[in-house]
């Protein structure tokens, strides 16, 4: 994740442009909340995982199996 | 007047009268203008940036679209190579779905989905390639934004393949996309195609 002292670069269309000021607070702070969103989906994934796991356990099939379907 | 073979293109012979080579001149225009099927609109080339607009590529002319992104990032991982749709130079970043099936050089295969977040899935960058190709259904329509990405990413620490589908859960006519990485910066370049139809 960019730092607030690390300069930031964004393309638009042909130009490289430096964000300064507001435009960099508010552009590191969607990266932050885009960095969030995707946490929270890795968070959703591996309890989703879990459960299955937990479930096929539950019908007997061994960790062999049980990795070969997750 | 003599026609193409492929495309049905007539075209004046040289035997033809000036005039009538003029109005055939008009015609081959508008048929090779018409029978293209692919058409390249645009092509942006990035250094070192965190995130790369492409604003006003997507207009009526055209109802999908095909992006081609040949790139590396300065991270020595993978991580995802994000795409948001843009309008009027604003991007949007709530609404996507995505589905992601996945492989590594040593894992997988594996899936993925994300529901309401905040951008397309591309694929995933790294610092020794991401290449891969997105085509887009109907973003510059009031529709539903549709997406099919195919692409591979290698880095120090990793090699996938990622084939992603996704929808943009909204209306909204765009005219444009941002790429981009969380973490570092990346370099490449990206061409937007239009399928002619």
């Amino acid at each position: 994740m960019a730092k607030k002292e690390e300069p930031i670069f964004i393309g638009i269309d042909n130009e490289r442009i430096e964000l300064t000021g507001a435009d960099k607070e508010a552009f590191l702070e969607q990266r932050i909340k885009d960095q969030e969103t995707i946490e929270a989906s890795k968070a959703q994934q591996e309890t989703q995982k879990e459960l299955k796991i937990s479930a096929y356990k539950k019908l007997g099939l061994t960790d062999e199996e049980i990795n070969a379907i997750i | 007047m003599p026609t193409t073979t492929k495309m049905g293109i007539v075209y004046p012979s040289s035997t033809d009268l000036v005039k009538d080579g003029a109005t055939a001149m008009g015609t081959i225009s508008t048929t090779v203008d018409s029978k293209t099927g692919l058409v390249l609109l645009n092509t942006t080339s990035f250094s070192a940036v965190s995130s790369q607009s492409v604003n006003s590529v997507f207009t009526a002319n055209f109802k999908n679209y095909r992006l081609v992104v040949n790139a590396t990032s300065s991270q020595t991982s993978s991580q995802v190579f994000g795409l948001k749709m843009r309008a009027s130079g604003t991007d949007t970043s709530t609404g996507y779905y995505n589905i992601d099936v996945y492989t590594g050089s040593a894992t997988g295969p594996s899936r993925s989905y994300e529901a309401n977040v905040a951008r397309f899935g591309f694929g995933n960058a790294g610092n020794k390639k991401m290449s891969g190709a997105a085509d887009l259904f109907s973003p510059q329509e009031a529709a539903i934004t549709g997406l099919n990405s195919l692409s591979f990413e290698a880095s120090n620490s990793d090699f996938y393949s990622d084939f992603i589908i996704g929808y943009l859960d909204n209306t909204t006519s765009y005219d444009g996309f941002t790429i981009y990485v969380v973490s570092g910066t990346i370099t490449g370049t990206i061409s937007t195609y239009g399928y002619n139809a």
